[in-house]
């Protein structure tokens, strides 16, 4: 007898949180790039990793603050062989609000799942606290620590690697449902004081 | 070796074991290692070990090399992804029986850091049959296992799990000094 086919529905969070939307790159946003680039550039936590030019899985998308229009970071990925994303955010600390980082991860990592990713995986510098807090709230572990892998801001800086398979995301996302776009709960702390890291 | 207080020379033979660049007339001898148990796989090497010597100066490998032993090439290394601004590189090796390869590995890995201001030097396996064999293979000069990556190699089309290894280069003068004191830098 067939096996019925299974399939996967998408985790359909969209591009639109409570407090910021996402905008893919295109001609008429690409100038509202460069400066949030050159600012990324100069952050220690952000290492050595140059803008993703691919849109192999997702392009690009800008952090709009949905309360002023702000662009206000940058979020995008480096494709891998075998469906792997690496995920990469940057939100600015003098316009980014607690929280942002927080929805930005849920959303776009749920995109990048449902544009067909099979792994997304996150490197984060090891004193990037404001990063490794989200992950470790989500309940993510680094796999692997690669010793000293990165020259950032005078030194050599460890480096965590962080993983996840759909399987494992879909949960930590239903967790998060009820603060997220069409759930019953508005996220109180999100948006009321800057950003830290 | 040479000890007038200036620097140390590249040591490429040792106890019989010799190591020179390959080139496209290694490619048969390339080949036939390549194609011993799982190095393949392991490695990720090309199908045409042509590219694999081949492509000096381009993207890719660089600085691939084969060890012989007498007249037999019983291995062969090469680097790829040197990043100058972190001073690390990846690490390819692969041997007709990495069981008793630990000088000559060493003999390369000191070429490496003798050759370029390196701070790192990694290898990255993924979990398939010899793996093992090479992860007792590079801690056993030095590299320290950083984690296991879930799912993140593909190997015929198959998800599985990779294996992260590194030695830093005060690591390896430290090996050098315990174990072998002739290719300490």
């Amino acid at each position: 007898m067939p096996r019925k086919r299974e399939t996967t529905h998408p985790i359909g969070l969209g591009l639109v949180g409570t407090w910021i939307e996402l905008e893919p790159y295109t001609a008429s946003n690409a100038a509202e790039f460069a400066p949030l680039y050159g600012r990324r550039e100069l952050h220690a936590a952000m290492g050595a990793g140059g803008p993703s030019q691919s849109s192999e899985i997702s392009p690009p998308m800008l952090i709009r603050d949905m309360s002023t229009g702000e662009a206000v970071g940058v979020v995008e990925n480096h494709p891998l062989p075998g469906r792997i994303a690496v995920f990469v955010v940057y939100i600015d600390r003098q316009r980014g609000r607690a929280g942002f980082g927080v929805e930005v991860f849920l959303l776009y990592m749920s995109h990048l799942f449902d544009m067909g990713a099979r792994l997304v995986t996150g490197e984060v510098l090891e004193f990037n606290a404001v990063t490794i807090g989200i992950l470790r709230k989500a309940g993510l572990a680094p796999q692997a620590r690669l010793r000293e892998h990165v020259y950032s801001a005078g030194r050599f800086w460890d480096l965590l690697i962080y993983s996840i398979d759909r399987e494992h995301w879909v949960p930590i996302v239903q967790r998060y449902r009820r603060i997220l776009p069409g759930g019953d709960r508005r996220p109180a702390a999100f948006g009321s004081k800057p950003a830290g890291g | 070796m040479i000890s007038s207080g200036g620097p140390s020379s590249a040591v490429l033979e040792v106890d019989g074991f010799a190591w020179r660049t390959a080139g496209p007339l290694d490619a048969s001898a390339l080949e036939a290692l390549a194609a011993r148990s799982g190095n393949r796989a392991l490695f990720y090497l090309p199908q045409s070990v042509a590219e694999f010597a081949g492509t000096v100066g381009g993207p890719g490998f660089r600085m691939p090399m084969l060890c012989l032993r007498g007249s037999k090439p019983i291995g062969a290394a090469a680097t790829k992804q040197r990043n100058q601004r972190n001073l690390n590189l990846h690490l390819i090796c692969f041997f007709a029986d990495p069981v008793d390869a630990a000088l000559p590995l060493a003999i390369y890995v000191r070429h490496l850091f003798w050759s370029f201001p390196l701070h790192r030097i990694f290898c990255q396996l993924p979990s398939v049959s010899g793996a093992a064999a090479y992860v007792r293979l590079l801690k056993g000069v030095g590299f320290q296992e950083e984690g296991m990556v879930r799912g993140h190699a593909m190997v015929g089309g198959r998800p599985r799990d990779l294996v992260a290894l590194a030695v830093l280069r005060r690591e390896f003068e430290i090996w050098c000094r315990e174990n072998e004191k002739r290719l300490t830098l």
